[in-house]
């Protein structure tokens, strides 16, 4: 399973957000490690980009919640590549 | 009155002693609301309470908890709880102060409140449920009230109370707050409305109160005290406890397999309660791609803070000036006559009546419009769900000072006036963010300020003067970002700068019930705690410039020799370094400390010159400026003119801000405030003169 960094996908700007199989995160590295989890980033969840935000911030989709993050976080939230 | 009958902790206690029992409590029963931020808790919490509540510090704590009672039920035998509600917390491992009450309160066997009511947002349920799953842990009564239901049902997210209850073991309400209407899925109550079911439920587990049956996951805490209760306990009394140690210890491999765990409840839960029929783009979603983007997210965001800075300058300025014409023209006109039928008109009573109180209460009341409106923004920006997204986009400029993305607003709104700005940083949800931010405000350039720059700008500097006065909002500036900065590495070095992780809510129309009651109650205590300090300092003014040291009549004597001009007097060689020792002038930064709208008028009076009715004509008081400045500063008035500026625009901006501050951050820190802008205020003059006359 090839892993990439949310900070490097497209945004699934277009469409159903259901068009597409979610994606499942893993995080990397430490510091915050604990914060990201207790926000629901946990290995396995789906997460989906839905918006890219000034100074590389990103807008995801986790579960029904929509999330921003910076541009620290986004590389290092690792996501399983669309599998289309 | 009903016994209590509570299981004993089946856990061993982290607290010392095992097997606690629990002390016999005879007084009032307290319910605690907690839940994560922006779930609709503080609605539910005006919508019991009403108006019967009170804002006050944590006792100890520097958290804000608002506390109120409900009444459960009326009849012959009234039953009524106090309402607590707790700042929003995402998790028991506390990351700020805010959080640190809630896990504190929980945890401690002695003033635990007798049930928690989890307000959980059935839209996005994840949070609320792992929230739910560490209370449940922590062995309290709970009751969940689920908020957001129409928004969920939108988003295609069917939350099932039923179920919920059933997978939890915790009863559940449904609570729409905004709308009024709900049911109970769990227990025997029927009909009514959703808070008349909540009261059914919290009565009900109140009278017998049941404990959840535990998660079932090892927590962390259960064995050795939580990482971060051991730094709050060893660095008591300073504010580092959620700082980078804790986030250290909390980022443990035990800590975040104990989170993960709790999702894999959550997810088991989730998957028995709540149909999600897929991941729906809602219109939110579609507002969001452009209120988020790169380009336009910023022009959206410059825009909304324009239509706040022009709404709490320009709309609110003629209400102010209006309320201000009424109180001085025809409602002092009428107590002057009033006075005048018992006789006392011209005595030394008129004098405190209208000269003290009347113009005092005014202020005050000048202040009102103006933060309605700034309540009322606040709430709009609020509700709607759009400061989340501000925050979001202002996030990388604001974060070089050290402060979230949501400071901007009340640091844009001090341009125009300190006090709604104060107000303003209510925004923050950390209260050290609060802090720092009310600390910074006050040298943020008032509108009141700028018509004391145009005048001596004019009278000082001809055809520069806009340079100049421009050139005080750049200082201005730099000031902001110079005491963030210090203030960030010295006093609040430990605030943590988090990467921004931030739940965006679904946008919402604020309804215009919960918009005035909000607005209303904090107007009220605004007035409350305002209001002691203005008119009490405008009156004391007025004694002061009104008791002669040479003798003279009561309230007739020349400003130099009253006890006022004295003071001024006795000021006045303070600023002697700096160039401008004139009693003139020390007076009217004295009347400015109260207001700086009276710092001209004070100047006039002083110099028994007209005041002039534009800043820019200043006719014969600038002659009077102009040989004052002269005088004082050894030929040098330049330097002077500009030393004062830069003292006028750091050093407090007035009485209003004070109280409003006290409301905010309290006594001590205000005082602190005071102190250090009085400090750097001088420090710059006499660094500004004393350059400027050696090159000028």
């Amino acid at each position: 399973m090839r892993l990439v960094s949310i900070s490097d996908g497209d945004s699934n700007s277009d469409g159903d957000l259901g068009a597409r199989p979610p994606r499942h995160i893993q995080v990397d590295g430490h510091g915050e490690t604990h914060r990201l989890t207790e926000m629901g980033f946990v290995p396995g969840a789906a997460l989906r980009v839905l918006h890219h935000g000034p100074f590389g911030g990103r807008v995801v989709a986790l579960g029904s919640a929509r999330v921003a993050l910076d541009r620290a976080t986004t590389r290092r939230l690792r996501v399983a590549a669309d599998t289309r | 009155m009903t016994v209590r009958v509570r299981r004993p902790a089946s856990t061993p206690s982290c607290h010392g002693g095992s097997a606690r029992s629990e002390p016999p409590r005879t007084g009032q029963r307290i319910v605690a609301l907690a839940g994560n931020p922006n779930v609709g808790k503080s609605t539910l919490f005006n919508a019991l309470t009403g108006g019967h509540q009170h804002v006050a510090n944590w006792p100890g704590k520097t958290v804000h908890v608002a506390r109120g009672r409900w009444q459960l039920h009326g009849g012959s035998t009234p039953l009524e709880v106090e309402l607590v509600d707790l700042p929003g917390t995402a998790s028991l491992a506390p990351r700020s102060p805010d959080e640190e009450l809630t896990r504190d309160l929980v945890h401690d066997p002695l003033n635990r409140p007798d049930l928690v009511v989890l307000v959980a947002d059935a839209a996005a349920p994840a949070r609320s449920l792992y929230l739910l799953s560490q209370l449940i842990d922590a062995q309290i009564p709970l009751l969940v009230a689920l908020t957001m239901t129409d928004i969920a049902a939108s988003r295609g997210t069917d939350v099932d109370a039923a179920a919920l209850a059933a997978a939890t073991g915790v009863p559940v309400v449904v609570v729409p707050p905004r709308r009024g209407t709900g049911r109970i899925a769990h227990g025997a109550a029927s009909g009514g409305s959703s808070t008349d079911q909540l009261a059914a439920a919290v009565e009900a587990s109140i009278a017998r109160p049941v404990l959840p049956p535990p998660t079932g996951i090892t927590w962390s805490g259960a064995d050795s005290p939580p990482r971060a209760d051991s730094t709050s306990d060893s660095a008591a009394g300073s504010d580092s406890a959620a700082g980078s140690d804790s986030d250290a210890g909390s980022d443990s491999d035990a800590a975040v397999a104990e989170a993960a765990a709790r999702f894999g409840w959550v997810h088991e839960v989730l998957a028995h309660a709540v149909a999600d029929t897929g991941h729906r783009r809602t219109w939110s979603d579609r507002v969001d791609r452009v209120v988020t983007s790169p380009i336009l997210g910023p022009v959206v965001f410059l825009a909304v803070m324009w239509g706040v800075f022009t709404l709490t300058t320009r709309v609110a300025a003629p209400l102010q000036a209006g309320l201000d014409r009424f109180l001085s023209g025809p409602v002092s006109d009428a107590a002057g006559r009033l006075l005048g039928l018992v006789g006392l008109d011209g005595t030394w009573v008129s004098g405190l009546v209208i000269d003290g109180l009347i113009a005092g209460v005014g202020t005050l009341l000048t202040f009102v419009p103006l933060m309605a409106l700034m309540f009322a923004l606040l709430t709009l920006l609020e509700d709607s769900g759009y400061l989340a997204r501000a925050a979001f986009v202002a996030d990388r400029v604001m974060r070089a000072m050290g402060l979230p993305g949501r400071a901007f607003l009340p640091l844009l709104v001090g341009f125009g006036c300190n006090v709604p700005a104060i107000a303003g940083t209510r925004i923050l949800p950390d209260a050290r963010h609060r802090l720092m931010t009310a600390l910074l405000v006050p040298f943020t350039s008032c509108s009141a300020r700028l018509t004391v720059y145009v005048l001596v700008a004019t009278v000082f500097f001809g055809s520069a003067a806009g340079t100049v006065v421009f050139g005080m909002y750049v200082v201005s500036l730099l000031l902001i970002v110079a005491v963030g900065l210090v203030l960030r590495s010295t006093v609040l070095k430990n605030t943590p700068v988090e990467p921004l992780v931030l739940e965006l809510p679904p946008y919402r129309v604020p309804t215009l019930r919960v918009l005035t009651r909000g607005v209303g109650i904090r107007l009220a205590a605004f007035l409350r705690t305002a209001g002691g300090i203005i008119v009490g300092t405008v009156t004391v003014v007025w004694l002061l410039s009104s008791v002669s040291l040479t003798g003279g009549g009561f309230g007739t004597v020349a400003v130099e020799d009253s006890v006022y001009g004295n003071v001024a007097q006795a000021v006045a060689p303070a600023f002697a370094p700096a160039g401008f020792d004139d009693w003139h002038t020390s007076a009217a930064l004295m009347t400015g400390f109260v207001a700086k709208e009276a710092v001209i008028a004070s100047w006039a009076q002083s110099y028994a010159a007209s005041e002039p009715a534009d800043a820019s004509t200043p006719g014969t008081l600038g002659d009077h400026l102009r040989t004052s400045f002269e005088q004082s500063s050894d030929g040098h008035p330049g330097p002077a003119a500009l030393a004062f500026l830069v003292f006028l625009l750091a050093y407090t901006p007035c009485m209003a801000t004070i109280a409003a501050q006290r409301h905010e951050i309290g006594g001590r820190w205000t005082a602190a405030g005071v102190v250090g802008q009085l400090l750097i205020a001088w420090t710059l003059a006499v660094a500004v003169f004393q350059i400027g006359r050696l090159v000028w």
